[in-house]
């Protein structure tokens, strides 16, 4: 059983977002709250989160962020914070993808539970960013959602080792096709794994918007979404390098099998 | 000086074996007659080839002329056995009141060393060649050419089964001792017969005749002077001065119920699909370049390297000479490098290979692998499994080691069409043997895409099949399990596509195709919103794409094109776009870094051709065909959109 979070209606969320703007962050830390006169829950599909269970999550995140210096300016360390945000969202909240894609409840997170840290965040932000109208740019709804699309099950010992692979722009180059790319746990996995570490020369960012719009053509025929996994990572692997060194033209779909034979000519 | 005349071999005390002895040893190939003529042919010639130049390699079908037919007549009749198995005489006797017409094929080459060494054979065999012994005195010779193609010489017969009289003439230059000579000499494999001389003494007689100086108990060919005199009267083509080479002409050749002209086109396809390998062009000069003429027209011999089908073997073939993406065969036990085998994919259109190719066992488009070994001769296409789409051709070369030549020679039967590794014991047999297990192995995991085992699949492997399938025929539609399709079937959004000509008045509206599938947003949404009803006026014409767009070989490779109808009459300039359609089903906008992009090359209206995206014209009129020429992006799906363009934009734009 899942847990169900209190939603904002749009209404109160924005009204909210509006007095969240006249505030000074000073006065952010008391302004939280566990609970909203307009909100509402799914009606079925979970547990509803009980207050308590709001100010642990309220407690854990807070934790989260002084250990990154909150409620000082965060400066260099967001690739970090987010990581691990985005850890501690999807290993404690116990959502569910459905739960996970309503907008109402991030706006609840993001202005009610903790409209600080979301300020501290995001300083002076804009709607997206708490109101979730879109979610892959919301303050916390889009850590919980790379940590769902890049938690690897195969490593029980630290299923989201994958999560600081990609910096926050690189990752958003990815969830701007999630109609097709993005939509795709798998394929964003084996990205993900594949992806070099070292990128001296290069500019990583363009690279990887390259490398994503080969697999945008090749996915227009070819079932990357059906692959399993080994097969996956060899066609993402190869199609990386082709853009890294410089192969600009994506290489023949045949390929793929092709490998063996190049290895069994090198003995 | 004697007069050159026939010679017919009596059977010796000893026994012999008679004409038609030799003519069975060739077997009955699975290949037909006129193929066999050109590897075999072709084969003598290149292992004849003098090397640092090119071998001209040329078949020539003609017709004896008339200033030359009395030659033929007085000449190759003479000393000729009265028989009835003889059949020259009734060749060259022909009817009453008629010019005689004589059919010929002769087999030539240049570049070649041309028959050498001692003209009897009975003399021992030393250093010196033994070509015109082996050729034309002994049948079955174990060869002597160094990585040679024939292994036996039986190859010959072919010659003679192919003449309807059973004789040949070989016209030769080569270079006897420091002297280039030419000899002549006409060779007949009739049948075994008993004649009767002057005496009315009765004897057998093997039916080998020759024509030439006849000697006591053999016959010597015409050489030097004597041999150009009877060569030009006979209308044999000369040599040049310093050039050596051979000629056969085959009398009277027999193609069964094929037209000349036929027969012509089959010669010069089965040039190119029985001998690509040593006619490619990256060779230098260490290659054979290939004529057909029939009665003094050239017949243009296919080249390899652009012909539709044959070009997927070159480029497997390349792969194999550059070794890219080579694999090596092993024999595991006994332990044993077999060969290299290279293979190669290739998209290609719907097509029904030549009859040449179709006898070699191509029927389709090639799933085969072309065997080869030292001498680069084509053995055989051996057939993998059929892939899984009809225009995903793909072949392979396996091209054996040097030092497994002999054995693979060994399981070749005479027409050396095939490796029979039955014919073998041993460790040959085992070597061969594997070979075709090795193969089909790597065909096995070449000729399907990767496999899916996955417990976690989303698409059956029908949609996949159903997307590569798509990608070729340009069938509307997609499996319906695919994930990735929006809620909207195919066949709706191929509606709404038409809907969009069916406004029928619209002022600019687009039709869409795609080579796979069209976009929601261009078939229905933008279609229909780019109509506004007001701009809607009877009789304006328009045009829309008509069918799915087709694949089309050009000399700069394949060609989408889709056919277009005019609806309406009037002044129509139209303008096609082509770009590539993504996974997430719209139109790419921004191509990654250094790739190409579709374009529309022109327009064709007709038999007119128009370079550019755009068409002009004054007088449309309603149901007229025009096609839209794309050049498509490999490895993309390919989206062309055709819409109305109005007079004001035209001028703007400066089109």
């Amino acid at each position: 059983m899942s847990t169900l979070y209190p939603r904002l209606p749009m209404r109160a969320a924005r009204e909210r977002f509006k007095d969240l703007r006249e505030r000074s962050a000073t006065d952010m830390s008391r302004w939280y709250d566990t609970t909203h006169l307009a909100q509402y829950f799914a009606p079925t599909g979970g547990t509803r989160a009980t207050q308590e269970r709001l100010s642990v999550l309220r407690f854990q995140v807070v934790e989260t962020a002084k250990a990154h210096g909150f409620p000082s300016p965060l400066g260099r360390s967001v690739h970090d914070f987010d990581t691990a945000l985005a850890r501690e969202l999807h290993t404690n909240m116990d959502l569910v993808p459905v739960e996970a894609a309503e907008r109402p409840m991030w706006a609840f997170v993001a202005l009610v539970l903790l409209p600080d840290v979301a300020v501290w965040r995001f300083p002076d932000p804009p709607d997206d960013r708490v109101l979730a109208t879109d979610i892959t740019r919301h303050v916390f709804g889009r850590l919980w959602w790379r940590a769902e699309l890049t938690r690897d099950m195969a490593r029980l010992d630290d299923p989201y080792h994958l999560l600081g692979v990609f910096p926050e722009r690189n990752f958003d180059q990815i969830l701007a096709r999630r109609r097709s790319i993005g939509g795709s746990p798998e394929l964003i996995r084996a990205l993900a794994k594949e992806w070099p570490k070292d990128w001296t020369g290069i500019d990583e960012t363009d690279a990887l918007r390259d490398v994503l719009k080969h697999l945008m053509r090749r996915g227009a025929f070819q079932d990357l979404y059906g692959l399993p996994e080994a097969p996956l990572r060899l066609e993402v692997a190869r199609t990386i390098s082709d853009v890294r060194h410089g192969g600009a033209h994506s290489r023949r779909a045949g390929d793929l099998d092709d490998g063996p034979v190049g290895r069994h000519a090198r003995r | 000086m004697t007069h050159p005349r026939w010679y017919s071999q009596p059977f010796p005390p000893a026994g012999s074996i008679s004409a038609e002895g030799i003519k069975r040893t060739l077997g009955k190939p699975p290949i037909p007659w006129p193929a066999i003529l050109v590897r075999e042919a072709a084969q003598n010639s290149w292992d004849a080839r003098l090397g640092g130049r090119s071998v001209e390699f040329t078949l020539n079908l003609a017709v004896v002329p008339p200033q030359h037919a009395n030659a033929w007549r007085s000449l190759l009749l003479e000393g000729a056995p009265h028989s009835d198995r003889f059949p020259l005489r009734q060749t060259l006797r022909s009817r009453e009141n008629e010019s005689l017409m004589v059919r010929t094929l002769t087999v030539g080459d240049r570049g070649t060393k041309g028959l050498g060494g001692p003209t009897r054979a009975d003399v021992a065999r030393g250093d010196e060649p033994r070509d015109w012994v082996s050729f034309v005195l002994n049948v079955g010779d174990p060869p002597d050419t160094k990585r040679g193609g024939g292994t036996y010489g039986y190859g010959k017969g072919i010659l003679y089964q192919t003449s309807r009289a059973g004789t040949i003439l070989v016209h030769t230059r080569t270079m006897v001792g420091a002297e280039l000579q030419t000899r002549l000499i006409g060779i007949c494999l009739g049948e075994s017969m008993e004649l009767s001389d002057e005496l009315s003494r009765t004897r057998p007689y093997t039916g080998r005749h020759w024509w030439g100086e006849v000697e006591s108990e053999h016959v010597e060919p015409l050489i030097g002077v004597q041999a150009v005199a009877a060569a030009e009267a006979l209308g044999l083509r000369p040599f040049a001065p310093d050039e050596t080479g051979t000629d056969v002409v085959i009398v009277d050749p027999d193609f069964g119920e094929d037209t000349d002209e036929e027969i012509a086109r089959y010669l010069a396809d089965a040039l190119a699909w029985n001998l690509w390998p040593i006619m490619l062009e990256q060779r230098g000069t260490e290659r054979l370049i290939a004529q057909v003429w029939h009665n003094g027209l050239n017949v243009p011999v296919p080249v390899p390297e652009k012909t539709r089908g044959l070009r997927t073997f070159v480029a497997a073939y390349r792969r194999l000479v550059t070794g890219d993406e080579v694999s090596t065969l092993m024999c595991g036990n006994p332990k044993q490098a077999l060969g290299q085998l290279a293979l190669e994919r290739q998209l290609i259109p719907p097509y029904e290979p030549p009859a040449a190719a179709q006898d070699l066992g191509i029927t389709t488009a090639p799933h085969h692998v072309c065997l080869l070994r030292a001498p680069e001769l084509v053995v055989k296409y051996h057939a993998g499994p059929e892939p899984i789409s009809a225009n995903l051709a793909y072949a392979g070369v396996f091209r054996a080691f040097d030092d497994m030549d002999r054995t693979y020679a060994a399981a070749e039967p005479p027409t050396h069409d095939d490796w029979v590794f039955a014919q073998l014991d041993g460790r040959g047999r085992t070597f061969v043997r594997t070979t075709f297990v090795r193969i089909k192995e790597r065909l096995a995991e070449f000729a399907r895409p990767a496999e899916i085992k996955s417990t976690g699949t989303r698409a059956p492997l029908g949609a996949v099949s159903n997307f590569l399938g798509s990608l070729v025929a340009a069938a509307a539609g997609f499996g319906a399990a695919s994930p990735i399709v929006p809620p909207a079937t195919s066949a709706e959004r191929r509606a709404g596509a038409d809907d969009v000509a069916g406004v029928g008045g619209a002022w600019t509206h687009e039709g869409s195709a795609t080579s796979s599938y069209p976009s929601v947003e261009d078939g229905d949404a933008l279609g229909r919103a780019a109509s506004p009803p007001t701009a809607s006026r009877r009789g304006r014409v328009s045009i829309r794409p008509d069918g799915e767009p087709y694949f089309e070989d050009s000399e700069i490779g394949l060609l989408l094109v889709q056919e277009t109808v005019v609806v309406g009459s009037g002044h129509l300039i139209a303008r096609a776009t082509a770009g590539i359609t993504v996974a997430d089903g719209s139109r790419e906008q921004d191509p990654p870094a250094g790739s190409d992009e579709p374009y529309v090359i022109g327009w064709r209206t007709g038999a007119h051709e128009e370079r550019g995206d755009t068409v002009n014209l004054i007088d449309a009129v309603a149901g007229q065909r025009l096609s839209v020429v794309v050049r498509p992006v490999p490895d993309t799906i390919t989206q062309i959109d055709v819409a109305v363009v109005r007079d004001e934009e035209v001028v703007t734009s400066g089109r």
